[in-house]
């Protein structure tokens, strides 16, 4: 069982004063590395799968990159305790759906995670708040360059790090950047995004990775080419893409304050107003309604709020959160009930 | 994208093998082209309506029967044979591959490493890797990248009637493929054998 740090405070990559943090929530480098002579663990056996964790296991214990992290065992968490390390970006929607010899070392801080037998044997991720492109490049690669001096990596000199899966192999390398876009949303420009971004070779995605959905105007965006470029090209071109989403993104900020002040003023105060008064709210309707107080507090519309505490409600009003602070809900009714009665007590 | 080895502007689809006099040769063609060369018909059979047309009176054939038997033979779309390649280190087959789009084990990559071309080619518009490598592979691609140079200054030195200088440059490279015991411009079979353990 998970211990009770998590029913107070966020990860410091949700914390203030990031980079670029009006538009910019926080940038995340994932690295996937396998071991040589060993499946991959969709096609290892329990027994097999047990031998790669001990082997990762003892690397990264002495290598003593996470000295104060404990290893998790997947097996050993219940459902929500799984599903609670994903909202807070531990793991993956993948590995909490897996059994039987995988689980995850993190950082107290939660900058930094490696999780073993997932799709790949090792990943790897660094995270960090706002845009810190080389800042998490630097620290996650030199975790991975530790551990590689431990660990004797699948790789060759054709096609780089060898993945379970073709779409990762080369750099192993995905660099996801977490923005918060509402007004290009707002003024119906998000479509723009995801074809600029497509033409790059980068992709859109939702709130927890691939295959997710966009929740509260909160995109992700992602390299998909990972052979053919090195690692600064693809942070060269995740940047490049970013910082002309953020002058979209701010540049319509601007000309809506301009041209219609008055909506975005309603917007903001009508959904604080929803957030510290309804007695019943569902999680997608929270996401809007922070998504709009947030914009608010970056516009100057809104003034005695901290962005840290709207931030720490992102993540506390998730169904396994709001499940750990607040007992076990699990009719969806009980729990819309419970949600509101915690974003009251925190805006009060 | 492999273009067809005939017309060579369509995606080649199929994939031939002719055995000649015990010699193997394969080509890559489009499904215009298959057709078009009568490829499906390895040797003449005529189609079912000649046949018809050849006999005196139609009504004495089966045709019902005849088309079964000319069927395997003069199908216009046979279904390409490749061969199922299935992994001895992880047991994972070229069918699951394609079903599943994920590799069992790292010598996977070697196995279909014709497919993974073809698959990575499009996911990636690349196919070699350039960026960060283990320490020892970068003394290996230096190596090769070294080797490579060798052999862009023997050719020049050869076009320029420079012999012996050319006879120095070609023991270097001997040297060196010799050295890392891998062909110039793919990843080296020990390499592989070692990776995938």
């Amino acid at each position: 069982m998970l211990d009770d740090r998590f029913s107070s405070g966020s990860g410091e990559w949700l914390g203030p004063n990031g980079p670029d943090n009006d538009v910019v929530i926080s940038t995340r480098i994932r690295l996937a590395r396998n071991i040589r002579g060993h499946k991959m663990p969709w096609r290892s056996n329990q027994c097999e799968r047990q031998e790669v964790e001990a082997k990762l296991k003892s690397g990264i214990a002495d290598s003593q990159i996470i000295p104060e992290g404990a290893y998790w065992s997947i097996d050993d968490l219940s459902e929500t305790e799984r599903r609670l390390l994903v909202e807070r970006h531990l793991i993956s929607p993948e590995l909490a759906k897996g059994r039987g010899s995988r689980g995850v070392i993190f950082a107290p801080t939660e900058n930094l995670s490696i999780m073993t037998n997932e799709e790949d044997h090792l990943r790897i991720q660094g995270i960090h708040r706002g845009l810190q492109l080389e800042e998490t490049w630097r620290v996650t690669n030199q975790i991975d360059s530790v551990l590689e001096s431990r660990l004797p990596f699948a790789v060759s000199s054709r096609w780089g790090y060898l993945t379970a899966c073709p779409t990762n192999v080369g750099t192993g390398l995905r660099v996801s950047v977490m923005l918060h876009l509402p007004v290009l949303v707002h003024t119906d420009q998000i479509k723009k995004v995801h074809t600029a971004a497509s033409r790059v070779g980068l992709v859109v995605r939702g709130l927890y990775g691939e295959g997710t959905k966009a929740s509260g105007d909160f995109y992700q965006i992602s390299n998909q080419v990972t052979l053919g470029r090195d690692e600064v090209q693809i942070l060269r071109d995740v940047r490049t893409m970013v910082l002309k989403i953020i002058e979209w993104e701010r540049g319509l900020r601007k000309l809506v304050m301009q041209q219609d002040r008055v909506t975005m003023e309603d917007r903001a105060w009508r959904a604080l107003g929803t957030l510290q008064y309804a007695r019943k709210m569902n999680s997608e309707e929270t996401m809007q309604h922070l998504s709009s107080v947030r914009l608010g507090i970056n516009l100057e519309i809104l003034h005695d709020l901290g962005q840290e505490r709207i931030n720490d409600l992102f993540l506390y009003t998730q169904p396994a959160h709001l499940q750990v602070l607040r007992g076990a809900p699990s009719d969806p009714e009980e729990r819309d009930i419970s949600r509101a009665r915690l974003i009251r007590e925190w805006l009060a | 994208m492999n273009l067809c080895q005939i017309c060579g502007e369509e995606e080649a689809t199929i994939k031939t093998i002719d055995i000649v006099n015990n010699v193997k040769s394969e080509r890559h063609i489009c499904e215009a082209c298959y057709n078009k060369q009568g490829l499906s018909q390895p040797f003449s059979v005529p189609n079912i309506s000649d046949f018809v047309k050849l006999t005196p009176t139609s009504a004495q054939i089966d045709l019902q029967g005849l088309g079964e038997l000319v069927k395997g033979l003069t199908n216009p779309k046979p279904e390409p044979t490749v061969p199922n390649i299935v992994c001895e280190n992880c047991g994972n087959s070229l069918e699951e591959f394609h079903k599943r789009g994920v590799v069992g084990c790292p010598a996977d990559y070697d196995l279909f490493c014709e497919e993974i071309e073809a698959l990575v080619s499009r996911l990636h518009g690349a196919t070699e890797h350039v960026g960060k490598v283990p320490r020892e592979i970068e003394a290996e691609r230096a190596r090769q990248h070294r080797a490579k140079q060798l052999c862009a200054d023997l050719e020049c030195a050869i076009n320029e009637e420079r012999y012996e200088e050319a006879a120095g440059l070609r023991d270097r490279i001997a040297a060196l493929t010799h050295d890392s015991d891998s062909p110039l411009h793919e990843t080296s079979r020990r390499d592989r054998d070692e990776h995938a353990g």
